[in-house]
């Protein structure tokens, strides 16, 4: 890869940074006096929120976002390993559809790597060969354990586990170090989630041994053989490894994880902030795009609800600008 | 024979000399337009601001050029009436051409990739465009120096040589 290919692309990154909330205009928005000013203040900053319908409005943010970044990556491809993930939500979408007899029009995922019409249209037709190479087997094992034991938690978990699978995968195939970053950091995040609920359920080893992908963050044995151990002594051995932070939140709560691995994924971005070429600015501008969407969504639920706002302030995710 | 290869020496030397700056210069200038041109797309207001920045890397080009012309000059390879040079002093104008070739077109790439991260600077805060240029500028201190290097070079062995 020639990073100079990428420095148009990373200049108008840094130009739409600019539509990026600061933390001081979200903390503008989490002080509002209520859904309607905090709606106004989002609107002032380019938003078209109206009423209280705010989540179209953020999808359309997500796919501005998106759409730009489409205009500027020289090499789609090189994304793949960030974006197969959706595929991978789409074919469970679709699997379940047709199991439920169902339409999976609205709960598809965008943007993929490839087109969901032809994934959904070829799990309704079972025709294996049709999906790409990356969903077959996934496709394969969901179906098989939906249909003969309707068990739609391991479903799920074997479709889950491909997705990161295929995504480090796609990232060690990708030209630029931060792909592999990226997906080392989410399947590592991925793993402590699936096997702290795992614990808590009291699930089988057999069954945490489906669900848990291999990183490099982990000896995937020994992971799980000490989650098996109980919480105390998951959380134990986490303190000991990288992800040290993670059993502090985990510690607090699954939401301050959930916040936990988010900042966590922009931190390991944020020195792109100073890159003049290559995809990680990109990269980095669309997991700060999906954040700010995420903390906006927290904050106008909030404001609906009557959330307090030191419960909201502990729930925000950081911000990359 | 002896004044061919020191005219083969004077002639590469000069070539060098304003071959590789023009060409760090190119590279460079390219490299800050592409980054101007994504900031001007999303903001054409910045045209003015970013265009300084592109300009930067530029000046080794026109350095090396005027090396390579006060090499031609003094030696009087250009202009006629040129004095016979032993291999050894060809080699020693030769010699004096390189700081300006080196340094030139490493430091114009070098400015450039400071000048591309300036442009970024503009982008996110107009109002620091100084600091950008300043930055930038200051990769220019050693295309300065070698350029004194050379200048300096060419005119102690013209002096020596009683040109």
């Amino acid at each position: 890869m020639n990073p100079s290919e990428y420095t148009y692309a990373v200049a108008c990154i840094r130009s739409n940074e600019t539509k990026l909330l600061s933390a001081q205009e979200l903390n503008s928005v989490i002080n509002a006096a209520g859904y309607r000013e905090a709606v106004r203040r989002l609107n002032d900053r380019g938003y078209e929120i109206a009423g209280s319908d705010y989540a179209a409005a953020l999808e359309k943010r997500l796919s501005d976002a998106w759409g730009l970044l489409e205009t500027l990556l020289p090499d789609r491809s090189q994304f793949d390993s960030i974006l197969i993930e959706n595929d991978f939500q789409n074919l469970k979408s679709a699997v379940k559809a047709l199991v439920c007899d169902k339409e999976a029009g609205s709960l598809l995922f965008a943007p993929s790597v490839y087109d969901a019409d032809l994934i959904v249209d070829a799990v309704n037709r079972n025709d294996n060969d049709s999906l790409p190479e990356p969903l077959r087997h996934a496709h394969r094992s969901s179906y098989r354990i939906l249909t003969q034991t309707r068990f739609a938690q391991l479903a799920d978990s074997v479709v889950d586990r491909a997705a990161l699978e295929w995504s480090i995968k796609l990232a060690d195939q990708a030209d630029h170090p931060i792909m592999r970053q990226i997906a080392q950091t989410r399947a590592a995040c991925a793993d402590i989630k699936i096997l702290y609920r795992c614990i808590k359920a009291q699930k089988a080893q057999s069954f945490t041994e489906r669900c848990v992908c291999a990183c490099d963050a982990f000896d995937k044995a020994e992971i799980i053989a000490v989650s098996q151990q109980g919480r105390d002594a998951f959380l134990e051995y986490l303190s000991h490894t990288d992800y040290a932070d993670a059993a502090v939140a985990l510690r607090e709560s699954p939401s301050a994880f959930e916040k936990w691995c988010d900042d966590k994924m922009l931190s390991l971005l944020r020195p792109a902030k100073f890159d003049i070429g290559g995809p990680a600015p990109l990269a980095a501008y669309w997991f700060a795009v999906q954040a700010e969407v995420k903390d906006i969504r927290i904050i106008l639920s909030a404001k609906h609800s009557g959330i307090p706002d030191e419960i909201v302030r502990g729930r925000v995710r950081e911000l990359y600008v | 024979m002896s004044n061919s290869l020191a005219v083969f020496f004077i002639i590469f030397g000069a070539v060098l000399a304003a071959g590789l700056p023009g060409m760090g210069s190119a590279r460079g200038t390219s490299l800050v337009g592409q980054a101007a041109a994504g900031v001007v797309s999303e903001d054409p207001s910045k045209f003015g601001k970013v265009l300084i920045l592109q300009v930067l890397p530029a000046t080794q080009g026109l350095y090396g050029l005027l090396i390579a012309i006060l090499t031609l000059s003094f030696t009087k390879v250009m202009g006629g009436g040129m004095p016979a040079y032993t291999w050894q002093q060809g080699l020693a104008f030769f010699a004096a051409d390189l700081p300006m070739a080196v340094v030139g077109y490493f430091s114009a790439i070098h400015q450039a990739k400071a000048a591309a991260a300036g442009v970024g600077l503009v982008a996110k805060k107009p109002n620091e465009s100084g600091k950008a240029i300043t930055f930038a500028a200051l990769v220019e201190t050693y295309a300065i120096l070698a350029l004194l290097t050379s200048i300096l070079a060419l005119n102690g062995l013209t002096s020596s040589f009683g040109i």
